[in-house]
């Protein structure tokens, strides 16, 4: 261990937020998590309160796991992660049922699927175990951001062309509905999980366009 | 390091010692949370009835306090229970069942079943508002139907769901589909006969006895027609009681 203490907002650290959001974005580059930014990303709402709470879980579970990365034993190392993780996701569960009974309504069983979700596991194993604290905090938060702003990407795109609203307010007048004998109708592709798909697809290739770190060689 | 974090013992200890401390952590946020989420379950059923009856709507609704919902149900629904053969059963309030538990506890015997209901009572209008539950496609589907005063209109409906596809399924839930059911007259009753009512593809044969089903959701079509097919039957029964 150095003598000098490394700054916890030094440059190398700073990397640790900042490559999740792009080059080693969870979503689009590692496409881990995708199965909940299917299904929850119908409205922009439902994509922020998801997204915040794998925040939440994901900071805890990485800065508790790498708190206890000396004493976790190597044998039983995946189920403490599994225990702990989903402690957390209880957790979250619990309090939002009785906070915004509305939004747990609509995530109904994703809340408890973030347990499952890659992105967690996959970060406690690859960086919390190994690291302290401070970093695996700023690695939380890197990932946690990663996978938000895809979610309300997506969650966006498919708010205003499927349901013609933005976080709930519309901002289609109902005369405009061809079943008010209008002219409009919300496409319905949008409300369906598989049009995630093309959207998270989309922005992969958008991204990998435009950064030149990720075009492959061949 | 002094242990050794590769014995037997220290992997066992570990993993109780993690155990006890998550547990204890998620019983007490559990007890402590308990009152408010049961709250807001009894505050979404109030909301439901009460837009069931057409007091106002659900979005309206959802604006208000839940003191303030409470005070509006308080002050317009009355509640009776009754059993099978149409007699009041006496001590056993209405709002306390829960209406999914009562018909899975009872599936095969719907003699047995509770069958609560809530009579609104508002500027002289009346209206009785029974619920309902079902199956779904991927989980339990209720709903709460207002029938007017002459007890055979269909004067407003809501349903819920706990699991069914968004945009097909979870339709029922929303305005659209609910809004079948009191554009035309519907009625459970036909030349004195129960009727129930029917929720079909292709065109309406008996456009007062029938709905249009969502088309890409039939299993879940199909469990809110099965659910309202005889719902209504016990209420007839206890009503026929009161006229004779």
């Amino acid at each position: 261990m150095s003598a000098k203490r490394e700054s916890l907002f030094s440059k190398k650290n700073m990397k640790l937020i900042k490559d999740p959001l792009n080059d080693s974005n969870p979503v689009s580059i590692q496409v881990l998590g995708i199965c909940s930014a299917l299904a929850i990303t119908i409205m922009l709402e439902n994509a922020f309160v998801m997204s915040m709470s794998v925040l939440f879980v994901l900071i805890m579970a990485n800065v508790v796991v790498s708190l206890l990365r000396n004493l976790i034993p190597d044998k039983i190392r995946i189920i403490v992660q599994l225990v702990i993780v989903a402690t957390l996701v209880i957790t979250v569960d619990q309090i939002l049922k009785a906070y915004v009974y509305e939004v747990s309504k609509q995530l109904s069983v994703f809340v408890g699927l973030i347990i499952t979700n890659c992105i967690i596991m996959g970060r406690l194993e690859a960086f919390a175990l190994a690291n302290k604290p401070g970093p695996a905090f700023l690695d939380a938060i890197g990932n946690a951001f990663g996978y938000t702003w895809i979610l309300l990407v997506v969650g966006l795109i498919r708010e205003v062309f499927g349901s013609g609203s933005v976080w709930g307010i519309s901002f289609i007048p109902d005369s405009w509905l061809i079943e008010n004998n209008g002219f409009y109708e919300h496409n319905g592709l949008m409300l369906l999980s598989p049009i995630a798909l093309f959207l998270v697809a989309a922005i992969i290739w958008v991204q990998r366009a435009k950064n030149r770190k990720l075009i492959e060689e061949n | 390091m002094a242990i050794d974090k590769n014995t037997t013992s220290y992997t066992v200890g570990f993993a109780v010692v993690l155990v006890i401390v998550c547990g204890v952590l998620l019983a007490s946020l559990a007890s402590s949370l308990k009152e408010r989420q049961q709250a807001n379950v009894a505050n979404e059923k109030r909301q439901f009835i009460l837009s069931a009856a057409g007091h106002a709507t659900m979005k309206e609704l959802k604006t208000l306090k839940m003191s303030e919902v409470e005070q509006i149900f308080n002050k317009t629904i009355g509640q009776n229970v009754y059993d099978y053969n149409g007699e009041i059963i006496d001590g056993v309030e209405a709002f306390s069942i829960d209406i999914v538990k009562e018909f899975k506890s009872t599936k095969n015997s719907p003699k047995i079943r509770k069958y609560p209901v809530f009579n609104y009572q508002n500027e002289g209008e009346e209206k009785f508002i029974i619920p309902m539950a079902g199956n779904g496609l991927w989980g339990p589907i209720w709903g709460f139907a207002a029938l007017g005063a002459d007890r055979n209109t269909i004067k407003g409906i809501v349903f819920d769901h706990k699991s069914e596809t968004p945009g097909l399924g979870a339709k029922i839930a929303e305005k659209p589909f609910q809004s079948l059911f009191t554009k035309s007259p519907k009625m459970v009753m036909k030349d004195d006969q129960y009727m129930g009512l029917k929720v079909v593809k292709g065109g309406l044969k008996e456009p007062n006895h029938q709905v249009d089903a969502i088309a890409g959701a039939t299993i879940t079509s199909n469990g809110v027609g099965a659910m309202m097919k005889t719902v209504f039957l016990p209420y007839m029964k206890a009503w026929d009681k009161v006229a004779n």
